[in-house]
């Protein structure tokens, strides 16, 4: 009834729709990107597929931003509290440390995003 | 051939034709001594862009006329009154007072905006965190004039007091009244669905467009979060944790929720959580339940009239009122929790 070509159609069309019914209601909300504000006005979106260290000047020094393993923390930061490093690693949507005397803060961006808003 | 590429730009134009009305907005900027956050939903960018503008000029504002030690207006009120005379208070600031008396008034002085002299003791009035705890006998002799706001009168334009140890410091109430003014803003530009979170600490309106307002409450001791809750058109949460402002002093932790009653940190829980419709109430409540303990927490919620409360206990085991419970969607499976 069905040819070859037919077949590898629907089996290709079974796989696509399988994996998007993961992709829509098993996906855990973790991030791809966190959205780095500086000063609130400068914005930057970055990857957090790729380990790397950033470095962002704030408005009392730098802030040192460490990715890995799709996470994103305040490695270091010139702040007295050091909240934003006590904060440790983000990895969901929504989830927000941000080291106030510098004006930097990072946020996780992710298309299924699990909070709107954390409080704290 | 073309009849495809037809077809594929016009499904890349439907693509394009996204509805507004089912776009967030989000803003983030630093005013209030924190970070702001505004997310907004069910209105064009324009508007949404105009309004984050105008509530970081209001959240300036706000920040400067209620600051406890740099000069500004409530600054000039406790000059007054440690020098024991009767202090103009501006039209603006007035309701504040007022609200914040009527506040400590019925959490039995457990929330008590008056002790500006006790926080700056233990160095909390200033950018840079204290680095040790006072003497002991700085803070007996403090806790000799404890200011209470029963003695404190406020009517005619002016507050007075005879206790000069009144010293006005409005941090554990401040966020939520500025909050409160900030949703009065946003519904007056004709904006129905949004979030404004001061420093962790928040009110919505209306809902998300698909679906409830859903926020995660961040674990007191863990990177994530400990909770997840969807919350209600025109409600505040409001969470005070031993871990936003403190220092170690010779492998001590000291935090800034001071006790009144004592003088040194409130020493039962970590975190307590407030949903309730006034923010200002909620802020308030977050402290007064803090500082209340294990042994009067439920009688000071009981004073405030909130029913949706939830406490942390240093050994992690958390406490909800019966109406807080079903709210909470916990996401932390390891930590105890028991009825009220």
């Amino acid at each position: 009834m069905f040819k070859t070509g037919d077949k590898l159609v629907l089996i290709s069309a079974l796989v696509f729709v399988g994996w998007l019914y993961g992709q829509f209601w098993f996906s855990d909300g973790r991030g791809d990107f966190a959205q780095i504000t500086i000063d609130g006005k400068e914005q930057q979106l970055v990857s957090l597929a790729e380990n790397k260290i950033l470095e962002m000047r704030g408005k009392t020094g730098v802030s040192e931003l460490e990715i890995n393993d799709g996470r994103i923390r305040f490695k270091h930061s010139p702040c007295p509290n050091q909240i934003c490093v006590h904060a440790g690693w983000l990895e969901h949507g929504g989830e927000f440390a941000a080291c106030l005397p510098n004006h930097v803060a990072v946020e996780i961006v992710a298309n299924n995003t699990l909070f709107d808003s954390i409080n704290f | 051939m073309k009849k495809i590429i037809g077809l594929l730009l016009i499904s890349l134009l439907l693509c394009a034709c996204s509805d507004p009305k089912q776009e967030v907005h989000k803003y983030s900027f630093f005013a209030f001594g924190t970070i702001i956050e505004l997310t907004i939903s069910g209105v064009e960018k324009s508007l949404a862009d105009q309004a984050a503008g105008e509530l970081e000029t209001d959240f300036e504002r706000m920040h400067k006329d209620w600051h406890a030690w740099n000069p500004g207006p409530l600054v000039t009120i406790n000059e007054h009154l440690a020098r024991g005379e009767a202090a103009p208070v501006s039209e603006d600031l007035m309701p504040l007072l007022i609200k914040a008396k009527q506040l400590a008034l019925i959490s039995g002085g457990t929330f008590n905006p008056a002790i500006g002299g006790l926080l700056e003791l233990w160095g909390y009035h200033g950018d840079d965190p204290p680095t040790r705890p006072p003497e002991k006998e700085t803070i007996e002799d403090y806790l000799k004039h404890i200011p209470d706001l029963a003695d404190v009168e406020i009517s005619d334009g002016l507050v007075r007091t005879d206790n000069s140890s009144v010293q006005f410091d409005l941090g554990g109430f401040a966020k939520g009244y500025g909050i409160d003014r900030a949703i009065d803003h946003l519904k007056a530009l004709g904006i129905e669905n949004a979030i404004v979170n001061a420093g962790g600490d928040l009110k919505v309106i209306g809902q998300r467009y698909d679906r409830p307002w859903r926020i995660g409450i961040r674990n007191p001791r863990k990177a994530g979060v400990m909770a997840s809750l969807d919350v209600n058109d025109g409600e505040s949460v409001f969470t005070s944790g031993d871990y936003e402002r403190y220092f170690i002093y010779e492998g001590k932790r000291y935090h800034h929720i001071l006790d009144p009653r004592t003088g040194y940190p409130a020493s039962d829980f970590i975190s307590v959580t407030i949903i309730t419709e006034d923010a200002a109430l909620a802020d308030a409540a977050a402290t007064a339940v803090f500082v209340a303990g294990i042994k009067d927490w439920q009688l000071v919620a009981d004073r405030m009239g909130l029913n949706k409360v939830m406490v942390v206990e240093k050994n992690g085991v958390i406490h909800m009122t019966p109406e807080m419970k079903p709210r909470m969607q916990m996401v932390v499976e390891t930590i105890n929790v028991q009825d009220r």
